[in-house]
């Protein structure tokens, strides 16, 4: 190994190595198991993210005006929606202006 | 006195018996892992704590190790070290936007009062230039010209390509040359990288 400059008393290496043993070794006996209160949160926090998703996915996905009004008009009886077809053709037939459609 | 584990003892004594095989991983490669973070950190209390860290989370991880990928053993465990030396640095520095490039003055600073009595000042010297490089190239020079290891370890550890991390090396040794063949008299050591 390359000689290195530093200043490291006798010693220190084997005590730095002494106390990542001891860490190691208490890391080895920590319990992993989540408390009954951090399982309370987590199933708590679960809950309020599915409903914000769900509110979100309402607002995000709700129909324009546009396609409420194709919507309605895809609901409606053939009859009206033929009249309608029927007054625009006579309006166009007698060559009145847009405006006279509405 | 106990005979030291080959890597691949140790990888598979790391499966069965993970705190006896950490003793041991620690005892061959403490040493080694220790003066890697030391070089980055340049404090002895900072690195004495990423040390511990990085054996803690080493030991923390150790079911995701997987010789295929990581490579081996020592690489993956000097990526552990780097990520928590660097980690450390970064919590030194004042303004959160910084970044660790700037603390090049500071560490060399450090360093200064670091410096053991009885060095040899070339070794200083070198040292000194080393510290203020920015992190990349200290990384990849520090890994390649102190710890000997081979460009696609050090690829591995840094996150860097293979060919990134050769010119990376390549701009540092540079630098490192003309920061100490300033005074010509180290000519002959700066030949040396």
């Amino acid at each position: 190994m390359k000689q290195m400059p530093y200043r490291l008393e006798e010693g220190a290496l084997e005590r730095a190595k002494m106390r990542s043993r001891a860490a190691v070794y208490a890391a080895s006996q920590r319990k992993t198991t989540m408390s009954p209160l951090r399982w309370v949160s987590a199933f708590a926090a679960v809950v309020c993210l599915v409903l914000v998703a769900f509110a979100g996915y309402d607002k995000w996905f709700a129909p324009t005006p546009m396609e409420r009004l194709i919507a309605e008009m895809r609901k409606a009886p053939i009859e009206i929606v033929y009249d309608m077809t029927l007054d625009s053709s006579i309006y166009i037939e007698e060559g009145d202006s847009m405006s006279d459609m509405f | 006195m106990t005979t030291r584990q080959p890597e691949t003892n140790l990888v598979a004594m790391l499966k069965n018996r993970p705190t006896e095989a950490f003793d041991e991983i620690i005892e061959v490669y403490g040493s080694r892992i220790y003066w890697h973070i030391r070089r980055i950190v340049v404090l002895h209390e900072e690195a004495e704590d990423v040390m511990q860290e990085c054996f803690v989370r080493a030991f923390e991880q150790h079911r995701s190790f997987r010789g295929e990928t990581n490579g081996s053993l020592a690489a993956w465990l000097y990526k552990i070290a780097t990520n928590e030396a660097l980690k450390a640095l970064a919590r030194r520095k004042r303004n959160i936007f910084a970044s660790l490039d700037s603390l090049g003055a500071r560490l060399a600073a450090d360093f200064d009062s670091e410096i053991s009595p009885s060095a040899d000042e070339i070794a200083v010297r070198l040292q000194r230039a080393v510290v203020q490089l920015p992190v990349k190239q200290k990384l990849v020079f520090n890994l390649r010209y102190y710890d000997e290891l081979p460009f696609e370890d050090i690829a591995r550890i840094t996150g860097m390509s293979l060919s990134s991390a050769k010119t990376n090396y390549h701009y540092a040794a540079q630098k490192v040359k003309s920061i100490v063949t300033l005074d010509t008299n180290y000519e002959y050591e700066a030949d040396a990288l």
